[in-house]
């Protein structure tokens, strides 16, 4: 009896308890339901977005293009990142004659002038010149072919604004190859998105020739330019100025083919002769010779554009409201400073954007201002004398008009360019002797921003009149076309024409012609016309990324081992102090009567002026990614 | 996993201070099922309450350094709530996470809530056959916390009180403000720029005549006291009747810390100060004879104050701010400040004239186990399931105020005095105390845990089977945060004439954190023991008491990720474009990383060999050998795939790492008549080699990451100091930037005539993990009064000195230590310990290099006590069990080569603390 007792109330408690237990499960089972198996290992819901997604609306697709937009090559130094820091906070047009960086660790000083890069640099850092890897051309072109693939799937974009974002996206695809192609040479053509594999060799793409890489630049701009309309209307600049046209593919594919018939590629000896020389065996860095319908191609490039603008017009030359200093200075200004190709700014072909404007000198996220007042880009003397007097005539150091009249009556893109002494700035004139309020001491002891006497003036103007205005890098302007059909129309013997181009550029900003300023020469000598052409193009082209190349396309060794200049400038007065910082009562008239004094520049000095080497014309590949052995060969000398 | 914590623990052959009972007797593993520790084959070792508890510590996890064979516990330093060590199993086993799994009762806990009071014993869980249970979890080895439960016919209470004296220890010492000034022109004239202080204000820093316009503030005095004070309460309850037991236990803790002045404000404090109270019930019911429910109940509720807010960085600001750069406070009593050091700089004002944060943690640690004997069904079946939920919150509420600040500037000097001066004032100052709250943390786990297990023995055989499923849904901040695993697993044990025993443990685990298709796992593990001292030959040897030596091997599967969703191809939002002649931003949206195809799962091969002795019943051994492959790391297949791909690689399983090491302990325990004596040592040697990752190719053999231990510390070599232009001009360019005489010369290590990053080196060993990790105790007890100390040390352990102020000083406005000023570079001085002073980012001297590297190997008296135990026939008087007196040194001092501050806590942090602690503990 007691053992059936105590039996029965054991049951009880292993019901009480197995209840218990129920209760306790399904307390947490009424809120997340408890699932077993591969169920339960389900992520919970997110939202997540997969390739289908983006291009299942329109307004997702168009978002991928511009992030491939936002991927393009802008080229001022802005930000501490591979891409947007430059050559960190320095710019590879510091290597040419026309300007010196004084910023002593900048990557410009760092590996170039000191002569201490090598392969193994492009490795380690990301400061030079244009880093294979790391400035994002790659992940561009990726991105756009992944656009042009699938932008058929988009259900709610019609036919004709596929088309035309699918060739947007070729343009960037060309021109993230061009900013590849000038440093680098032939590249590996990427003429897809890869699928993803995991047999990482499905990636491997080697090292085309330099014929192949041109002509697969050529025909995307082509594809292009067959679909794009030629301009934007005038109603869509304000929403989509910065999208390419026809004139954009059109315009660069004239810039690509002048690279390629140029020397460096185009000549009866390779640019260097020192090994590894596989890549020159391949073609990878010339034509193999000198090939003369290369030189016809760029020209039939540029006629063609020519001609599709006398039939569609739009684009022209930014003119000058009247004949004064200031009407040329402004539209010279206007055609590479603002917004609007095609519309205010006729002139602009191409224009690249990293941010809107910036409201202060010391913008966080853009440092170009700063990267100017640390010396990064001083004018040289050599830049300076580059510009004629303002009717055209060259410089004369010998001619006491001209010196008197140095810093007054000059091409009025000089003053754009080059910020000299005595110039408008900052609502009063620049003091830019020793002692004075811009220079200081920094002429006399070559340092910081006025180190060569000089200072920048093109994209930073006074450092007030830039802020709040948008902040676009030049990628192509009009001028520029013009001064390459001018070299193409040259090497086809077509003189007059070739001058004519010229003059027109020179037109704009009131020079006379080349013929008229230039008695002593014979323009019709292609060495003579070309010293000017390239001369013009340093002037109308000042950092927009021209010089550089002009002297590496043109093998133009003594220009890189020839010594540089800055200019001291001393009042005649012999005092060292500033002028306009006085009381206005009594501080007289300003200071007009200088000494000048010519220096070599020495800090610092660049190797390249005692041991230059061809090897120097194009980049060397980083050797981990040579080292993968996929195809990619380095280029001679490195 | 209750159940799996507790039959492992049950196999511990281990046990440090008593060896005999623990080896020799009859454990229950958990299962109701009793076992014998000499049958098991997997590497565990166990500290019980009484090694634990010597440190007086507010949490178990500070309680653990050199207390555990293979247990490695790093200190890290922080307020009294923050910091919490770092502890690793068998060293750097992995490229990728290498953090361990710590349970408390067999359930994934935070242990630092934990405190040592309410802990029976700690076990760490080393090799495959031990860690197998735990599925994705275990494969970086297993910390094991098991609290007290109560004792059949039994009633104990104990009472105990601890205060501690707490002081900061090797506090960062910076110059003083005429030094300060000096080294700034100094560092100026270097760098080519003109000085920054006047022949006049030097004079003025160094007679110290104008405190307000020049002032020498030494801002760790002003802003630190010496002391600091925690007390706590335990009062905890075990015992138990017939059917049932019980433990139950409060704790509260106090802490005071170091703020000086905290005082200052009207009705709040900005001491930092911590309380926390604990409440513990665990339970133990019989139902019925063969029923039995386990109820454990924790619940906590901790709440912390702190000056200001978390992040204005008090202690980043004492590392900056110069005591040169104003004064505490103006002669009318603004807080002092100025236009170079900003806003919330003014150390002293941090922590006065900010009002206070205060944080508040709530959590409850709850889990139910019934277990249902069924001998009806089979003799030897039984049944169990547990379910345990825990939910922790943590709340914020800041009740803060700015300041307004200023300082007088000298404007003009007469006569080498200051004339004239202007008011430099900025910052607005509230009156009243803002108030915010946020929830800031939080987490929720739910655990459920079935098994039927299975016992049978006829004659010679013995076999133990289990069968468990679990499963687990834990939620912490995000969707990311969000996992799921399962897990089911058989083991069985099998065992023949007592001597020869072998186990099996199959498992299957799921999570979601991985791929579709490789969600499940499976992971077989052996292991094999065989008692010596079971065997008739090992008969004659009297001299020794046991003997048994295990092996075990197993594969152990991982649920670690490269990143979430890794199989899918992730698109990110950002990058878009500026476009339009009005002001336009067009949104875009990017490719990410490529998706991971044809993945599988990080997994371990762990192989371990161990031998279990005791002798004379006295000296007690413990040794394993180790080594595991661990493969299928993921990594980035970067190295090897071309980059015009365009894209960032998928990560891949191809990573592999071998680690192989050493872990040994020893216990000698004696004693005649009154005296008593224990002599301890632990050992572990873990070092481990990269066999592959994937490697970007590199250009010579010594760059290679592979090869090497993983986290190698890689960097240059210096070659001492630059004497002149001379000898910078004939010497292989450096390409870090412009150097100047007294910046770092860097040797060329492949002779290209250059120096870059090709010329790194391996240096060192790394700074995450110390490869030696040993720590030896003793304790002699004479008639009830007793000493004890343990010392911990480790060795092959680097650190990279690259502290702002202490070793890279001056740049961006901040300070320099008085070390630095003394052993800087100058022509007088070339010979030196540091490179010249430099106010500009030096990138050529401040970057990984043998100047920097430093040994940061020590040996730490960790903790030791004077106790006095009153003898029995006193405590039959005054009617007590036991009774206990002590004074406790903890962290009293550090052999080590670092000249500055502690080794394991050499960067921005507040400064380590040493403690005297006087308590006692009564029992009734």
């Amino acid at each position: 009896m007691i053992c059936k007792m105590k039996q029965i109330k054991n049951i009880k408690i292993q019901l009480i308890v197995a209840c218990l237990c129920a209760c306790i499960g399904s307390m947490w089972s009424c809120v997340d339901d408890i699932a077993v198996g591969d169920g339960f290992l389900e992520k919970s819901p997110g939202v997540d977005v997969t390739q289908d997604t983006i291009f299942n609306k329109a307004e997702y697709a168009r978002r991928f293009l511009w992030n491939a937009y936002s991927k393009l090559y802008y080229g001022l130094p802005s930000y501490w990142n591979n891409v947007d820091g430059k050559m960190n906070m320095g710019m590879f047009e510091a290597l040419s004659d026309c300007w010196h960086s004084h910023l002593s660790w900048d990557g410009v000083n760092n590996y170039y002038y000191s002569g201490s890069y090598d392969a193994g640099t492009e490795d380690g850092s990301g400061h030079v010149r244009f880093g294979f890897l790391k400035e994002e051309c790659w992940e561009a072109i990726r991105q756009s072919w992944l656009f042009i693939e699938n932008v058929e799937k988009v259900p709610d974009m019609d036919a004709e604004e596929k088309a035309r974002l699918a060739a947007e996206a070729k343009v960037i695809i060309a021109s993230r190859y061009f900013d590849l192609f000038r440093h680098f040479g032939g590249l590996p053509i990427v003429d897809h998105a890869f699928e993803v594999s995991s047999d990482e060799s499905s990636y491997a793409t080697e090292r085309g020739t330099v014929d192949a890489t041109v002509k697969f630049m050529t025909s995307l701009l082509d594809e292009a330019a067959a679909v794009l309309p030629w301009s934007l209307s005038a109603a869509d600049i304000s929403n989509w100025d910065g999208r390419f046209t026809a004139a954009a593919a059109k315009g660069l594919k004239c810039k690509v083919l002048l690279f390629a018939a140029s020397p460096l590629f185009n000549d009866s000896e390779p640019y260097c002769s020192e090994g590894p020389q596989e890549a020159v065996t391949n073609l990878q860095v010339w034509y193999g010779g000198y090939k003369e319908e290369l030189w016809t191609e760029c020209l039939n490039a540029c006629e063609e554009f020519f001609t599709a603008l006398s039939s569609n017009g739009i684009y022209d030359l930014v003119r000058p409201a009247g004949t004064t200093m200031s009407d040329y200075r402004t539209a010279y200004q206007t055609a590479y400073f603002t917004r609007g190709s095609g519309g205010s700014n006729p002139e602009m072909l191409i224009s690249t954007r990293i941010r809107y404007t910036y409201g202060s000198n010391y913008q966080w996220n853009y440092y170009f201002p700063q990267s100017c007042m640390y010396g990064a880009f001083t004018p040289t003397q050599e830049y300076v004398e580059m510009f004629p007097m303002g009717d055209g005539t060259p410089f004369d150091w010998d001619d006491p008009a001209d010196v008197k009249n140095m810093f007054t009556d000059r091409d009025p893109r000089l003053f754009e360019t080059v910020l000299v002494e005595g110039a408008t700035y900052q609502g009063r004139q620049a003091e830019l002797w020793i002692g004075g309020r811009e220079a200081q001491q920094n002429p006399a002891q070559e340092t910081g921003q006025y180190a060569t006497g000089y200072g920048i003036y093109k994209h930073i103007l006074d450092f007030s009149a830039q802020l709040n205005e948008p902040t676009l890098w030049p990628y192509l302007r009009l001028s520029e076309i013009y001064l390459i059909y001018a070299e193409a129309l040259m090497k086809a013997g077509r003189y007059s024409e070739a001058i004519n181009k010229v003059d027109e550029v020179r037109g704009r900003v009131g020079l006379g012609g080349l013929v008229a300023c230039n008695p002593d020469k014979n323009l019709f000598d292609e060495g003579t016309l070309l010293e000017e052409i390239l001369r013009e193009r340093a002037c109308e082209l000042g950092m927009e990324d021209v010089r550089l190349f002009d002297l590496i396309r043109h093998k133009r060794e003594a220009d890189f081992t020839k010594k540089l200049h800055g200019l001291r400038i001393y009042r005649a007065d012999g005092l060292e102090t500033s002028w306009s910082d006085k009381d206005a009562a009594g501080r007289g008239s300003r200071p007009s009567e200088f000494n000048y004094v010519m220096f070599e520049l020495t800090n610092s000095s660049r190797m390249w002026w005692t041991s230059f080497n061809p090897k120097w014309y194009l980049a060397a590949f980083p050797p981990s990614e040579i080292n993968k052995g996929y195809g990619l060969t380095q280029n001679p000398g490195w | 996993m209750a159940i799996v914590l507790s039959s492992l623990e049950g196999w511990a052959q281990e046990v440090e201070s008593t060896i005999k009972t623990a080896a020799l007797g009859k454990i229950d593993t958990g299962f109701g099922i009793e076992q014998s520790v000499a049958e098991s084959a997997a590497a565990v070792s166990v500290t019980t309450s009484e090694g634990l508890n010597k440190r007086s510590a507010m949490s178990i996890s500070n309680s653990l350094f050199g207390n555990v064979t293979g247990l490695t516990s790093l200190q890290n330093s922080g307020v009294i709530w923050d910091a919490e060590p770092t502890f690793y199993i068998r060293g750097l086993q992995t490229l990728s996470d290498n953090s361990i799994l710590i349970v408390v009762d067999g359930l994934e806990r935070d242990i630092r809530y934990i405190v040592p009071e309410e802990v029976e014993s700690v076990a760490v869980l080393r090799d495959a056959a031990a860690v197998a249970l735990y599925g994705y979890k275990g494969i970086n080895g297993v910390l094991a916390i098991t609290t007290k439960r109560g004792k059949y016919n039994s009633r104990e209470i104990n009472v105990s009180y601890d205060h501690a004296f707490n002081r900061q220890v090797r506090s960062p010492k910076f110059v003083n403000a005429y030094t300060y000034a000096l080294s700034m022109n100094e560092a100026l004239a270097n760098d080519g720029k003109t000085a920054r202080y006047s022949q006049n204000e030097l004079n003025a820093f160094k007679s110290g005549k104008y405190p307000s316009l020049y002032p020498d503030v030494n801002w760790l005095d002003e802003v630190f006291r010496d002391e600091g004070y925690s007390n706590i309460y335990n009062i905890n309850f075990r015992g138990g009747g017939t059917k049932m037991k019980y433990y139950t236990m409060m704790e509260l803790q106090g802490n005071q810390g170091f703020i000086k002045n905290g005082d200052m404000n009207e009705g709040y404090s900005t001491q930092n100060e911590y309380s926390k109270a604990n409440i513990r019930t665990n339970l133990d019911i019989d139902l019925t004879k063969t029923t039995k429910l386990q109820v454990n109940l924790m619940g906590s509720l901790s709440e912390y104050n702190r000056p200001g807010l978390a992040s204005d960085y008090l202690m980043t600001k004492l590392y900056t701010v110069p005591s040169a750069a104003f004064p505490v406070r103006t002669e009318d009593s603004v807080w002092g400040g100025n236009e170079t050091w900003g806003e919330n700089m003014n150390p002293v004002a941090l922590v006065q004239a900010r009002g206070y944060s205060r944080g508040h943690t709530r959590l409850m640690f709850g889990d139910v186990k019934l277990t249902q004997q069924l001998d009806v069904l089979a003799k030897g079946l039984s049944a169990s399931l547990r379910i345990g939920y825990d939910n922790i919150a943590a709340y914020w509420e800041g009740h803060n105020k700015s300041y307004a600040y200023g300082s007088d500037i000298v404007s003009s000097w007469e006569n080498g005095e200051p004339a004239e001066t202007t008011r430099y004032s900025a910052g607005t100052a509230d009156t009243e105390l803002g108030y915010s709250s946020k929830l800031d943390w939080q987490d929720r786990h739910f655990n459920f845990i079935g098994n039927v297990d299975y016992q049978t023995e006829s004659g010679e055989n013995k076999l133990v089977t289990s069968l468990i499923y679990s499963f687990e849904n834990r939620v912490e901040n995000s969707q990311n945060n969000t996992v799921y695993r399962q897990n089911i697993a058989g083991y069985a044990h099998y065992g023949y004439a007592h001597r020869y025993f072998a186990d099996v443990t199959l498992v299957a685990s799921g999570s979601n954190k991985l791929a579709p298709g490789k969600k499940w796992g499976f992971s077989p593990t052996f292991a094999a023991a065989w008692l010596l001292t079971g065997e008739d030959f090992m008969k004659g040897l009297s001299f020794i008491d046991f003997l048994k030596l295990r092996a075990s091997w197993g594969i152990i599967n991982s649920d670690n990720i490269p990143a979430e969703d890794y199989w899918e191809q992730s698109f990110d939002s950002g990058g878009g474009y500026y476009l339009g002649g009005s002001y336009g931003w067009y949104d875009g949206t990017e490719e990410g990383r490529l998706p991971s195809l044809g993945s599988t799962r990080e997994k371990a091969l762990k192989y371990d060999l161990g031998l279990d002795a005791s002798f004379l019943g006295e000296l007690t051994v413990t040794a394993d050998v180790f080594y595991e492959r661990r493969k299928d790391i993921w990594v980035s297949a970067g190295g090897s795939v071309s980059d015009v791909l365009g894209a960032s690689y998928s990560y891949v399983n191809a990573g592999i790492v071998d680690s192989w090491g050493v872990e040994t302990g020893l216990c000698y325990q004696k004693r005649w008549k009154d005296f008593s004596m224990t002599l301890g040592g632990r050992f572990t040697l873990a070092k481990n080699e990269v066999k592959e990752k994937l490697e970007e190719p590199r250009a010579y053999d010594y760059l290679k990451e592979t090869g090497n231990p993983v986290n190698q510390i890689f960097g240059l070599q210096a070659a001492g100091f630059f004497t002149d232009q001379a000898d910078i001009d004939n010497s292989p360019a450096q390409q870090f930037g412009g150097v100047k005489p007294g910046d770092i010369k860097y040797k060329d290590q492949n002779n290209d005539g250059i120096i870059n990053d090709y010329d790194k080196v391996a240096m060192g060993y790394n700074s995450t993990v110390p490869e030696v990790y040993y720590s030896f105790d003793l304790g002699f007890e004479w008639k009830g009064i007793g000493v004890n100390a343990v010392f911990q040390g480790v060795e092959n352990y680097s650190v990279v000195l690259n502290t702002t102020s202490m070793y890279w000083p001056l740049i961006n406005n901040t300070t320099i230590s008085e070390h630095y000023y003394n052993n800087r570079w100058t022509s007088e001085n070339p010979f030196a310990k540091y490179p010249r002073l430099t106010t500009e980012e030096n990138e050529n001297n401040f970057r990984t290099n043998s100047v920097w590297l430093a040994d940061a190997s020590f040996l730490k008296l960790r903790n030791c006590e004077i106790y006095y135990k009153l003898p029995a026939p006193v405590l039959a008087k005054m009617k007590l069990k036991t009774a206990k007196i002590y004074v406790r040194g903890v962290d009293l001092f550090s052999v080590d080569g670092i000249d500055l501050s502690d080794p394991e806590s050499t960067g921005v942090a507040y400064p380590m603390t040493r403690s005297v602690n006087v308590g006692f503990s009564v029992g009734f």
